[in-house]
């Protein structure tokens, strides 16, 4: 049985209303020109969606069409991104309702510090904290000692930020502000060869680990349990449907998007681990 | 009688973050933004919480598309909230922030892609922005330049007329602590001029016979802990006459006192690095004045540094007064430190600044009696 097969019926209508409505929409044609030009025959796909026969969208395509192409609908207030990793930059749109239905596993906190290289993510977690109704503070990555200074006035109780900046900013920190204030600290990153750290020796807690890429926000979180006994595996956040293709992670949003992501190839290789997890969530694990 | 006390950056200290014990009585963290200050004062940098008044709005109103040109994380977020958070906000309003790595032919497609209509920001930053973009259609569309953070000069303005003569131009004026404290929505100021904000209040201390005097703002963190006459480090005047426009009060703005850096082809400047400089030739250099600027050439700003030197040994021949001129053109240029980590010679290859200049004089034209290194329009002969 595929994933797809896996998945709920709710969650397989919704992945069909989402198809149909960009497939019929009247303001965008992009993922309808995409599918034709890949022998999807139209008809077929507006009574029966065989979602997982639709073609996989590559970055290459996100790039190269514009963003009021790609744009499908309009979500109130919203913030534009520039993906600058990868080569040309392109541009991605998030309304903030959408951003508030981002997780990053973060349980209730005060005083979030967040803070990572690419400025887009820092301000689109710092946008989701408000939307939370929590007041963050925004560092600097190529400053620390002045995000850590910063920090220690705030009196932050929790850390956002990427597995390469925490150890050297912790170092800084701890110089003036007492780590163990910091209740929780989620890292989020997904390069290649990302989740293999698993060793933070500078926190009483371990991390919770998100995964997330500019173009798609926040779509898989750790598993705690399993994290506990030195596993690393990811859970899909509910609003993503995860598949592996050919050993590459592809990805859905459900959420309304300005700009869907419906089959995007993430370029992270990836596999489901064996078994079902403790928590009876699906898994999967990041390969190299 | 005036209220002779007075506030500086370290009297802030003890209510930088007061404007938090507001959250009993509006508890909704929209309503608030935590900004940094950056220490460039020479004061230790400081984070203050404040509670939003949405000064911004009548600057921002009208705008559905703006991208914005600031530095700071704390700046960027803190504009984001003050015009996504704000009610009046058009509801499909958008904003984008563009960082220095997007200063490339790219720029042009992403700004029109997003189809901007307003650039807010500090002006060497959009100016820099602006020397990339050459599509007419979408410069055309950009109908408002909110500015801060920097005085516009004639390059500024060379450049926004050039390219955005259609734009409105709006200034306001702001500083890391204090936030909004006056702006210039009226179009009858002169550029230095602006009309203070609400619920902001404006002195000068100990005036001079021309009114001109340090600058003392009032200004709320939230509705109950205010700065109280703080020295904000400008110099100004609050001009006799209402405005034209009927606002009684007007602040001109003249300049920093007392500190020593300048702002200059997006990056800053110190007195300090000159007079270390400078020093280390204080066999053949008596003292110096420096004037500072930048121009467009092609598609970029480049910064100049000229500096004025009185010899040592005022004696020598004209002969030897050419060989040190070339000297000291090239020894300080490698001793000129304007980032950690970069001289002047390295600048200048890289082509971010002209190649310094040194003119060997008898003595310094009266306006550098008391200021070491300026930034000018037009330098000096």
């Amino acid at each position: 049985m595929s994933r797809y097969e896996k998945l709920t019926h709710s969650r397989r209508d919704r992945l069909a209303g989402l198809v149909r409505t960009v497939f019929s929409s009247n303001r965008s044609r992009f993922y309808r020109d995409y599918y034709c030009a890949r022998g999807v025959d139209p008809d077929t796909l507006v009574s029966s969606v065989d979602f997982e026969r639709l073609p996989v969208l590559t970055r290459e395509e996100l790039r190269r069409a514009p963003l009021n192409v790609r744009r499908y609908n309009e979500t109130g207030r919203s913030v534009v991104k520039v993906i600058r990793s990868g080569g040309t930059p392109f541009l991605m749109q998030r309304g903030l309702s959408d951003i508030a239905k981002d997780s990053y596993g973060l349980r209730p906190c005060e005083r979030p510090l967040v803070f990572c290289s690419d400025s887009d993510t820092t301000l689109e977690i710092s946008l989701w904290c408000y939307e939370q109704n929590i007041l963050p503070l925004a560092g600097e990555p190529n400053n620390l000692s002045s995000t850590a200074h910063f920090a220690a006035q705030y009196g932050i109780d929790a850390l956002i930020t990427e597995p390469r900046l925490l150890t050297p900013f912790l170092s800084q920190l701890s110089k003036h502000y007492s780590l163990q204030r910091i209740q929780q600290t989620v890292l989020v990153d997904a390069w290649p060869g990302a989740g293999r750290d698993n060793e933070w020796p500078l926190l009483s807690v371990p991390p919770t680990r998100i995964l997330y890429l500019p173009e798609t926000g926040p779509f898989a979180e750790n598993c705690l349990q399993r994290a506990a006994r030195g596993t690393l595996v990811f859970h899909p956040h509910r609003f993503s449907v995860v598949e592996i293709c050919d050993g590459n992670l592809v990805l859905t949003k459900l959420s309304d998007l300005p700009t869907p992501l419906i089959r995007y190839d993430t370029e992270l290789t990836a596999e489901w681990a064996d078994a079902v997890c403790v928590c009876g969530e699906d898994s999967l694990r990041l390969c190299a | 009688m005036m209220n002779t006390i007075m506030m500086n950056k370290d009297d802030l200290r003890p209510i930088s973050m007061k404007a938090l014990e507001y959250l009993r009585k509006d508890s909704n963290r929209k309503h608030y933004f935590l900004r940094t200050s950056s220490g460039t004062t020479g004061a230790a940098p400081l984070l203050t919480a404040r509670h939003r008044r949405y000064l911004m709005a009548a600057i921002y109103e009208g705008s559905e598309a703006m991208v914005l040109f600031f530095g700071p994380m704390s700046t960027r977020l803190s504009s984001i909230g003050n015009f996504l958070f704000w009610e009046k906000t058009l509801p499909h309003a958008r904003m984008m922030v563009v960082t220095a790595d997007d200063l490339t032919d790219e720029l042009d497609r992403l700004v029109g892609e997003f189809r901007a209509d307003a650039l807010a920001g500090f002006p060497s930053f959009i100016i820099r922005a602006l020397l990339f973009m050459r599509d007419p259609v979408v410069l055309g569309r950009i109908k408002k330049l909110i500015l801060s953070g920097e005085a516009l000069n004639a390059t500024h303005r060379a450049v926004i007329s050039e390219k955005v003569p259609h734009a409105r131009v709006v200034c306001y004026y702001a500083s890391g602590e204090t936030g909004t404290v006056a702006t210039q929505l009226c179009s009858l100021l002169a550029p230095n001029a602006y009309h203070p904000v609400h619920n902001v209040t404006v002195e000068i201390a100990e005036p001079d016979g021309d009114g001109i005097g340090d600058i003392l703002l009032t200004v709320p963190f939230s509705p109950e802990v205010k700065m109280e006459r703080y020295r904000i480090g400008d110099v100004g005047r609050i001009l006799p006459d209402a405005c034209p426009c009927g606002d009684p009060m007007t602040l001109e703005v003249l300049g920093r006192r007392n500190f020593d850096f300048i702002k200059l082809a997006g990056g800053i400047i110190r007195q300090e690095i000159f007079d270390r400089a400078v020093g280390l030739f204080s066999d053949l250099v008596a003292d110096y004045r420096g004037e500072v600027g930048e121009h467009v050439v092609g598609n970029r700003v480049i910064g100049k540094v000229v500096l004025h030197v009185v010899l040592a040994d005022s004696a020598v021949p004209a002969a030897e007064r050419t060989r040190i001129q070339a000297l000291l053109e090239v020894r300080l240029s490698e001793h000129i430190f304007l980032t950690p980590t970069r001289t002047l010679a390295t600048l200048v290859r890289s082509g971010h600044f002209a190649p310094l200049s040194v003119k060997v004089v008898e003595a310094f034209p009266p306006q550098y009696k008391h200021v070491k290194v300026r930034k000018v329009d037009t330098f000096s002969s």
